[in-house]
């Protein structure tokens, strides 16, 4: 038997896995909308722990943080860093969220923002900057599966017929059991990807250079600009807005924001947020692998190729080879699956529903949000094959699409703890915040000094919505109040 | 405001200064001395994650309904 078939045999061995282990829970939940989106707001730890880990290391993280330690050395430290601040507002925000969702019967951040300000077109905005923003992010995870089981087959199996036979498995699933069937598999994966990460982050620094600190003895030797921060290519500036930025960005993500929604009770949500750094450490063999090919003699053809590199140069056992496949598949589509979820929910319910002010049964809207999921897959799988026809960096695409998000911040705090703010301030924050950012990211030159779009796109949005708030101050409102008050009031579950 | 909050904010202001420029730069980017094999750039930031579940823990466990 082939090395190529043996590798192919344990990938697909774990797909057939992932399919069953997210179809399963499809059995169980009600067939509402909220059902779909929510699970019926029904996740325990476990999973809550899983979906949110899960979620957050996407394909970038078998392939894009390897690379980016490999070719930027010390600046990767700044996905540690962000990761350490980024989460924790979660453990305020998500309880009052979660408590106006139940009240309410919101499942995404948009309706949740856009009620409190009684504003539907906040939600419409909002739908489909979140829509704009996951198409590319999802192109990315079906680019980067294609691409790995593209090159642990030495290019047998094109990256467009790998991203396609993987991401129809994940559209099946999503299909069949929506936000249950991602928080089940997102708990497989999660486990097979850690123990595979740490397995080959170990492995690889022994097999090169007899372990990890002799490694890093090595490279100071070499290269000792590569183990200090900012890293090659980056001011000081830019990497402490990079952090800030992304650390503000990290919790209005919309598919994990709506986790917020999903989670059994309160208790369940503060934990997850308690227990996610230690699913950070996921990150340290990622980084260690990266370093090990800083000084190996053949370079890969691009930095981001440098772990299935790394893998393939030393003649590894094909199961070895086959199980890292299935391993970055994990990541890829543990991501991929609840953006997929989240772009579809979010563009019937926000969008269709309170944006345009359609009325649909729960039954015609999960129909509809499934029907969304088929159109969005099919739209990021033709952005992936066009990027890579064209030869266009998603990664540039990801970046414009990150700016956006982060403009959400002002009205999600907004929404949960101030009065005096109101939704036309917001709106009008948003829109020039994410002017700002988009122009900026397309024009880095007119930058006043170095830093991140975004952050420039964030200063613009808080004082748009300062100076139109003090213009143009909120009335007095009675539902605003009631909003407020529900969000503060903790739940008997504590 | 209860005083677990005012820590739980401090300690939080005290990580953002501490993760970025000036904080790193001028108290954990550095090669030597290595810290569990890691070099101490790396060290610094992964004591941060471990000291944020430290305290957040903390946090969660002193949290009285």
């Amino acid at each position: 038997m082939s090395d190529s078939v043996i590798i192919l045999a344990v990938a697909a061995g774990y797909l057939v896995v992932s399919l069953v282990v997210g179809m399963w829970p499809g059995r169980k939940q009600t067939s509402s909308a909220e059902g779909f989106v929510a699970g019926d707001r029904s996740l325990g730890l476990l999973v809550m722990y899983f979906i949110t880990g899960a979620t957050i290391f996407s394909s970038f993280a078998f392939l894009g943080a390897p690379g980016f330690a490999y070719s930027k050395g010390a600046s990767v430290f700044y996905i540690l860093a962000y990761g350490v601040l980024g989460f924790a507002p979660f453990y305020f925000l998500g309880p009052r969220a979660a408590r106006v969702g139940r009240h309410y019967g919101f499942v995404t951040q948009a309706e949740m923002v856009a009620t409190r300000f009684s504003l539907p077109s906040l939600a419409w905005v909002m739908a489909w900057l979140s829509v704009v923003a996951f198409v590319p992010y999802l192109a990315l995870q079906i680019q980067g599966a294609g691409i790995v089981v593209h090159l642990v087959t030495r290019g047998a199996v094109p990256t467009w017929v790998g991203g396609a036979v993987v991401y129809a498995v994940v559209l099946i699933y999503v299909l069949r059991s929506g936000v249950l069937g991602v928080g089940w598999t997102n708990t497989f994966q999660g486990i097979f990807m850690m123990v595979l990460a740490w397995g080959l982050g170990l492995y690889l620094p022994t097999k090169l250079y007899g372990g990890v600190q002799p490694m890093f003895e090595q490279i100071q030797a070499l290269k000792p600009e590569h183990l200090l921060a900012p890293g090659k290519g980056w001011s000081w500036g830019q990497y402490s807005a990079a952090v800030v930025v992304s650390a503000v960005g990290f919790s209005m993500w919309p598919h994990l924001f709506m986790k917020a929604f999903t989670a059994r009770d309160e208790r369940t949500l503060r934990r997850t947020v308690v227990l996610y750094p230690t699913f950070q450490l996921f990150l340290v063999p990622l980084f260690l692998i990266g370093f090990a090919g800083v000084l190996f003699a053949i370079p890969p053809d691009e930095p981001n190729h440098i772990l299935p590199h790394l893998l393939m140069s030393l003649e590894l056992p094909p199961l070895v080879v086959g199980l890292f496949c299935a391993g970055a598949l994990a990541a890829s589509m543990s991501s991929g699956d609840a953006m997929v979820h989240a772009a579809a929910s979010i563009a019937v319910r926000d969008g269709w529903v309170r944006g345009g002010g359609h009325e649909l049964s729960q039954e015609r809207e999960r129909t509809l949000i499934r029907w969304v999921v088929i159109i969005v897959m099919v739209l990021s799988y033709a952005s992936a094959l066009l990027a890579e026809h064209y030869r266009v960096s998603l990664v540039i695409l990801l970046l414009s699409a990150y700016g956006p998000i982060v403009q959400f911040a002002p009205a999600v705090y907004a929404a949960l703890y101030l009065r005096r703010v109101t939704g036309a301030s917001l709106l009008s924050g948003m829109v020039a915040g994410s002017s700002v950012t988009l122009l900026l990211q397309l024009r880095q030159d007119l930058q006043p000094i170095a830093l991140h779009p975004g952050l420039y796109g964030l200063i613009v949005n808080v004082i748009v919505v300062a100076v139109v708030a003090k213009w143009w101050p909120a009335p007095a409102s009675d539902a605003g109040d009631a909003f407020l008050a529900i969000a503060r009031k903790p739940s008997d579950d504590r | 405001m209860r005083l677990r909050h005012v820590l739980l904010g401090g300690y939080f202001a005290l990580a953002t200064l501490g993760l970025i420029w000036p904080g790193y730069a001028w108290v954990g980017n550095r090669i030597a001395p290595f810290v569990l094999g890691l070099p101490m750039s790396f060290a610094y930031n992964l004591g941060w994650v471990v000291l944020t579940f430290a305290v957040l823990v903390a946090y969660d466990l002193s949290d009285k309904p």
